[in-house]
């Protein structure tokens, strides 16, 4: 799945760092050591006061680093940096802000690029999932489910213990059709739910918006923000959006036919 | 006893899985950690003889002091280290009901989940914690009533901020809130119970999320941090002095 982004109304006022302006590369290391990347900015396009902080923040679940990248007035605007508080195989989230630093508002953000891709050296490539598959050894007897992080896009676990799950997933529409729309809708219980507490000031960037913009493009639904407290509404929004989900994929009559084969 | 410590493999963490969802019966699956089908060695040289501790805030400062000697990244995300931890010391991080047999609660809480809900599990948490924290710690891992089996459980502060993982990293953020809600005087946590008490730990996920979305945290002092918190929170302010 993954999904175009527009612009949105952003209320916190601050300013979206464009990710081109943030070069972030992966550079090859032996196996068993942190992972080393290179960071290129060009920030020269967007006017942030010269006393604001650059600072570039990985983190994953309770571990985070963050890297000083000077003021805007005095930019280090390539640096090597180096992972070694995370585990070697883990990609932790990047982020870069521009903060205030003078005593008026101190700490404000100003501007801000949030989940920050990493190139890979070697292929040059980079990517987004905003519903990445992950499989799992300790469900016990549940089959999938679907695990949210406030900071990260939902993710569709899976039980690792049943050989084949993934494959029959990836390829088997009929296993698709009992799994997919059900852990849709779950996402966007957990989507409606989140914009109460959120309204407008995730960012473009967010999971929210993002797959706030999914929807739209699928069957051009609504932004819910409009009727965040209609629950009826709401409703109706989460079933139109998994019916157009259901119906792009076909899920019923594909299992139609599989139940008649 | 020091001796050499044998995490459970992926097989070994497969079947303490199955034996946890079966209920947790009779005796503990230990055999596992002798067997090479379902365990490995490691480099580790830990004692797995638990003292008497009265609750996770000592919980932590022990597995601290026990593991001080490996690299923390060794052990940080390493599930089967933890669940094996979950294993040995299974009998003090659980209750048992009236017929003596095990009350297990879920999973998460002895097989460390790599999802968003591995805050609840009762051993790395609190290493993670005062790890993280230290002192600050505290009011995270206090306990919230006379249970008698202190280790077992999860208080409502820590599920409130758990549940916000950017917020449980956050140092500032947590040295401010131990202020707010731990007194240091009695050592023990305020009256934080009460799901819509006014600026009670229920409150603050939300308010730190969204002050998240507007300031950079990580580059406030706690000092800076309590000067915008809002009003709902002036009743916890009392007595509060930075110094």
């Amino acid at each position: 799945m993954s999904a175009k982004r527009s612009k949105r109304l952003n209320w916190t006022g601050r300013i979206t760092i464009d990710k081109s302006c943030v070069e972030i590369r992966r550079e090859k290391v032996a196996d068993d050591q942190p992972n080393t990347l290179t960071v290129n900015l060009n920030l020269a396009e967007y006017s942030f006061p010269d006393s604001a902080a650059v600072v570039l923040e990985a983190s994953d679940r309770l571990t985070s680093m963050r890297f000083d990248f000077g003021t805007i007035g005095s930019l280090s605007t390539y640096k090597t940096i180096e992972l070694n508080e995370f585990p070697v195989d883990n990609s932790p989230k990047l982020r870069l802000l521009v903060a205030n630093t003078t005593s008026i508002n101190l700490g404000k953000i100003l501007g801000s690029a949030e989940r920050i891709k990493i190139t890979d050296t070697k292929t040059g490539e980079s990517s987004r999932n905003i519903f990445k598959v992950k499989t799992r050894s300790d469900m016990g007897e549940e089959v999938w489910r679907v695990d949210f992080d406030l900071d990260d896009f939902p993710k569709l676990e899976i039980n690792k213990n049943i050989p084949k799950l993934l494959h029959q997933l990836e390829t088997n529409q009929l296993v698709q059709s009992m799994i997919l729309p059900v852990a849709f809708r779950i996402v966007l219980t957990e989507l409606a739910r989140n914009l109460r507490v959120t309204m407008n000031e995730d960012g473009e960037d967010s999971w929210v918006s993002i797959w706030l913009q999914f929807c739209k493009e699928l069957c051009g639904a609504e932004d819910p923000h409009q009727f965040v407290d209609d629950e009826e509404r709401i409703k109706t929004w989460t079933d139109e959006c998994v019916a157009a989900f259901a119906k792009l994929h076909s899920f019923a009559s594909f299992m139609k036919k599989s139940l008649e084969n | 006893m020091i001796e050499e410590f044998r995490k459970l493999n992926e097989k070994g963490l497969t079947e303490f899985t199955k034996w946890i969802v079966d209920g947790g019966k009779g005796l503990l699956p230990l055999h596992l950690l002798e067997s090479r089908q379902y365990s490995v060695p490691t480099d580790y040289q830990i004692s797995t003889d638990l003292p008497v501790l009265n609750d996770k805030i000592q919980f932590g400062e022990y597995l601290i002091e026990l593991l001080d000697k490996i690299p923390f990244t060794d052990i940080d995300g390493d599930k089967n280290f933890w669940s094996t931890l979950a294993l040995v010391w299974f009998d003090r991080i659980t209750v048992r009901d009236d017929q003596n047999n095990r009350t297990v609660q879920e999973l998460a809480r002895y097989v460390l989940s790599l999802s968003s809900n591995n805050y609840r599990h009762l051993v790395r948490t609190p290493w993670a914690l005062t790890r993280l924290h230290g002192v600050y710690s505290k009011f995270l891992l206090a306990p919230i009533s006379k249970s008698t089996v202190q280790l077992s459980v999860n208080s409502d502060v820590l599920n409130n901020f758990g549940s916000r993982v950017s917020m449980l990293r956050n140092k500032q953020v947590v040295k401010l809130f131990s202020k707010l809600y731990y007194d240091q005087n009695k050592n023990s946590l305020k009256d934080v119970s009460g799901s819509r008490i006014a600026g009670g730990p229920r409150r603050a996920g939300i308010l730190v999320r969204q002050l998240s979305l507007n300031y950079d945290l990580e580059r406030m002092s706690e000092e800076a941090i309590f000067k915008i918190l809002p009003k709902e929170y002036d009743q916890w302010k009392l007595g509060i002095s930075f110094v």
